[in-house]
């Protein structure tokens, strides 16, 4: 058995002259909660399609739980569960005739769990899908794929629209459902709060490739923001330098571990190192993202992934 | 499950469809018995007109129960992706092959269903049950139930490849807008015949030459277009 849920390489996918999807190496695995973070557009949803067959990848490989997506879908859709971006059913239905009719394709559909989560998360199943609201909506698709027993839960931002107390209970839910059942999780987001609450790796894309994939432990413990001034520091971004920004004489270095010996060999260079800060994911997101002066790739805004390590 | 919810999805509309059939049934079975002999009362030439408009009404509903098959053919699988749906149907553990068959199954039989209704109602009015000519019965079913297979797998294909039941309905009226002025014009300007859907309509009239082959052969047209449904439908992406 494999030991990661998701594996892909060089996942690509091309519309017309954009690259949505730009050769994405991930490696989810199994039991993780991973958050799939990223910009809108980065290519999180486009990545979930492809990996659910709802999208065909124009170059690369992906396969899960060990099967491989382009040649064992129905395999794949019978041990994934799976909550879509735009949170549409059938508005005619209610959520309790959604239950009905999603049941018998599933073999491992458990009507109490469907309860416990329609109490949980106080849906009104008796009220027909097109007059609930966008958070109940949301509920309802997670209701669906929490009920069907599932390996791997692949949720596409499934707390949008969530106030924030249903988000809680949502995000509690979640990760209750691993702990009790050792399903692995992954789940798209922008928002970094949620991903820190519950996620225990985290993957960062960006213009469809992936900028980082690591323990959210070690980016708490070992990932340091090192600020320096001078000239002739390096400019290309080698492990452990995750990304290497520039602004006149000032670098700015992400590393994944070893700041501080980082640090030394800058200043036995000559640099005067102004700090070295230790980041939380939303600075170590930003740090990711930013666009402008970098020097570490001819891809704006892309840099190296650079895969969890142990320090 | 995916029966039921297309049932769900279909079954105003084949309720609109059967009851517009027993509306023009009731209209003519109560001209053509007249239990209160209110019609038997009044003059000839308004009699006359009674009976006139309830044959003219059962010989329309007829007819135009095939065009029942454009109606449904734009409620098949293809609504998915306008609807929005199709992300959580695609992701079911069920081959798309599936989901496309059981779909138009459902759909086919309804159509199927609607011809049933219609040529027993005509024959009951006729007082010719078709125990002592069961051509009667069978001739029109096959010549109806082929035509409404015909147009409502075409509005199906359509809708699939449109991903839209409004665009699939038009451009199953223009496929078939396009097909017959192709024809006339063949065969005025040139005389050339090529094979046309309506040239099974005479075959109608009792005493005319019936035969399964075209019966077959548009039937075999109608699989046709919905194997390139099936084709375009399992690599269609949301």
């Amino acid at each position: 058995m494999s030991e990661h849920a998701i594996v892909t390489e060089g996942l690509a996918k091309r519309y017309g002259r954009q690259m949505a999807v730009n050769g994405l190496d991930m490696a989810v695995p199994r039991g993780a909660v991973y958050g799939f973070l990223g910009r809108n557009g980065a290519g999180k949803t486009t990545t979930i399609k492809m990996l659910m067959g709802l999208a065909r990848p124009t170059a690369g490989s992906a396969r899960m739980l060990g099967l491989d997506i382009a040649r064992d879908r129905l395999e794949i859709l019978r041990r994934v569960a799976f909550v879509g971006e735009n949170k549409v059913l059938y508005e005619n239905l209610t959520p309790a005739e959604m239950v009905r009719f999603a049941r018998p394709f599933h073999s491992g559909w458990s009507d109490a769990v469907a309860d416990a989560v329609a109490r949980r998360l106080e849906i009104p199943m008796p009220q027909r899908f097109g007059k609930l609201s966008k958070g109940n909506r949301a509920k309802v698709w997670l209701l669906l794929a929490l009920a069907q027993g599932a390996e791997l839960l692949l949720l596409d931002e499934p707390t949008a629209g969530l106030d924030p107390f249903m988000n809680d209970a949502l995000l509690k839910l979640l990760a209750d459902e691993v702990g009790a059942h050792g399903r692995t999780v992954f789940f798209s987001s922008h928002h970094l709060a949620e991903v820190e609450q519950i996620c225990d790796w985290v993957g960062i894309v960006d213009e469809g490739r992936m900028l980082l994939e690591a323990r959210l432990e070690d980016v708490r413990e070992h990932y340091r923001l090192v600020i320096a001034a001078g000239r002739g520091l390096p400019a290309a971004a080698a492990a452990p330098v995750v990304t290497v920004t520039r602004n006149g004489e000032f670098s700015r270095y992400l590393l994944a571990r070893d700041a501080d010996a980082f640090a030394a060999g800058l200043r036995a260079q000559g640099a005067a190192v102004t700090d070295v800060t230790p980041l939380s994911l939303r600075e170590v997101f930003l740090e990711l993202v930013r666009k402008e002066e970098l020097c570490t790739s001819g891809n704006v805004g892309a840099t190296h992934a650079v895969p969890s390590m142990s320090l | 499950m995916y029966l039921w919810k297309c049932w769900r999805d279909t079954r105003s509309t084949f309720y609109v469809l059967v009851g517009a059939i027993l509306a023009v049934g009731a209209f003519a079975g109560y001209v053509a018995w007249d239990p209160f002999g209110w019609i038997a009362a009044k003059a000839q030439d308004l009699r006359e007109l009674w009976e006139g408009s309830a044959g003219v009404f059962v010989t329309m509903a007829m007819q135009l129960v095939p065009v029942a098959g454009f109606v449904l053919g734009a409620l098949g699988v293809g609504t998915e992706f306008e609807k929005g749906t199709a992300d959580f149907l695609l992701t079911r553990p069920r081959s798309r092959r599936y989901l496309l068959w059981t779909s138009w199954g459902l759909g086919a039989a309804q159509v199927v269903a609607l011809v049933l209704g219609s040529v027993i109602l005509r024959l009951v009015l006729a007082n010719s049950p078709g125990a002592e000519d069961p051509g009667a019965f069978l001739r029109p079913v096959a010549i109806l139930a082929t035509l409404a297979l015909l147009f409502y797998s075409v509005t199906y294909m359509m809708t699939t490849l449109a991903r839209n039941s409004r665009h699939g309905t038009g451009l199953g009226l223009a496929a078939f807008s396009g097909y017959t002025g192709l024809y006339m014009w063949l065969r005025f300007w040139y005389d050339i015949h090529i094979p046309v859907p309506w040239n099974l309509l005479p075959a109608l009239r009792s005493g005319e030459v019936f035969s399964i082959v075209p019966i077959a052969g548009w039937l075999t047209v109608a699989a046709a277009f919905m194997l390139i449904a099936q084709f375009r439908f399992e690599r269609q992406e949301v």
